[in-house]
């Protein structure tokens, strides 16, 4: 329930539906004066091999992009008075998420949607419905 | 349009009546409160197909159960009214999804609050989801809410004794 000590938890993956996402969690953060836990997840399907060359490289490229975003997120953040914790996980996003909201205590979890449909929908998953099943916190 | 600031004045929380629908009500009233928001309660009428036994009791069972929804809304915005949260409702007739999202835009609300049953798998296939239908087409944000959340007793807006627990 939203209340004192609030704390919500905003998943990016700096695309534009995100960075919509974000701009809303700022300004729900300061009027509610909530802290915000910012974070992105390096999508790696479980069972490969996050130590073999190839992926390795794949992981890296992908850290370094996340962690110059966050980085930015953060300091835009920082800038408008809220207090800010990031992080950066490796996994399938919704299950990622999810933990983390747990592991936080989040109150309320925040992501972007590109709103895909119909064939779009089959093609391209959707996260945020995805995380239904899962999240701890309303979302 | 897309909404880049958190400016919360109007929220739209449906309401079908169920134990998910009335704890996103229960967020609901608690962002509203600290937002000093106002919400739109939707109860959505499912259109109904009459058959070859078309009968005029059928109509006359279908506006009792209108009233009985007028009294039931009603509950709810008083509650919503002792708990200092301004409301209004509102019954509509159509598909869930897209009556929703028509009174979403017809009332320029800030935010649609809803509950979902966070299917997965094989019942997500079988039931769908009204939220996540919602979610991918509306132009405001969604929040959805899921029951697990609340321990039992929790609801401190809406008492236990004014809703029964499930439909």
């Amino acid at each position: 329930m939203p209340g004192e000590g609030l704390r919500i938890l905003l998943a990016t993956d700096g695309s534009h539906g995100s960075s919509t996402a974000e701009a809303y969690a700022c300004g729900l953060a300061r009027s509610w004066g909530a802290s915000l836990t910012v974070m992105s997840v390096l999508e790696f399907p479980p069972g490969m091999d996050p130590d073999y060359e190839v992926n390795r490289l794949y992981l890296d490229g992908l850290m370094k992009n996340v962690t110059t975003k966050l980085t930015d997120l953060k300091a835009r953040a920082v800038a408008l008075g809220i207090s800010v914790q990031s992080y950066v996980a490796t996994g399938i996003p919704s299950e990622e998420v999810s933990a983390i909201a747990r592991t936080q205590e989040a109150e309320l979890i925040m992501v972007g949607t590109r709103g895909k449909t119909g064939l779009d929908t089959s093609c391209w998953e959707v996260r945020p419905s995805e995380s239904f099943g899962w999240c701890p916190a309303p979302c | 349009m897309e909404k880049t600031s958190a400016t919360l004045n109007r929220i739209l929380v449906p309401v079908d009546f169920s134990d998910c629908s009335l704890d996103a009500l229960e967020y609901g009233a608690l962002v509203a409160q600290r937002s000093q928001a106002s919400i739109t309660l939707l109860h959505v009428l499912e259109s109904v197909s009459y058959g070859l036994d078309f009968t005029l009791p059928r109509v006359t069972k279908r506006e009792q159960v209108r009233t009985e929804l007028t009294g039931r809304l009603s509950k709810l915005a008083s509650a919503l009214a002792s708990a200092g949260v301004p409301s209004e409702f509102a019954i509509s007739g159509g598909l869930p999804a897209d009556s929703l999202l028509d009174t979403a835009r017809s009332q320029l609300v800030d935010l649609i609050i809803m509950g979902t049953h966070g299917r997965r798998g094989l019942s997500h296939t079988l039931f769908g989801s009204v939220a996540e239908s919602v979610l991918r087409r509306s132009s405001c944000p969604v929040l959805t809410v899921r029951s697990p959340k609340f321990r039992p007793g929790h609801r401190r807006v809406l008492s236990s004794q004014l809703i029964p627990a499930s439909h």
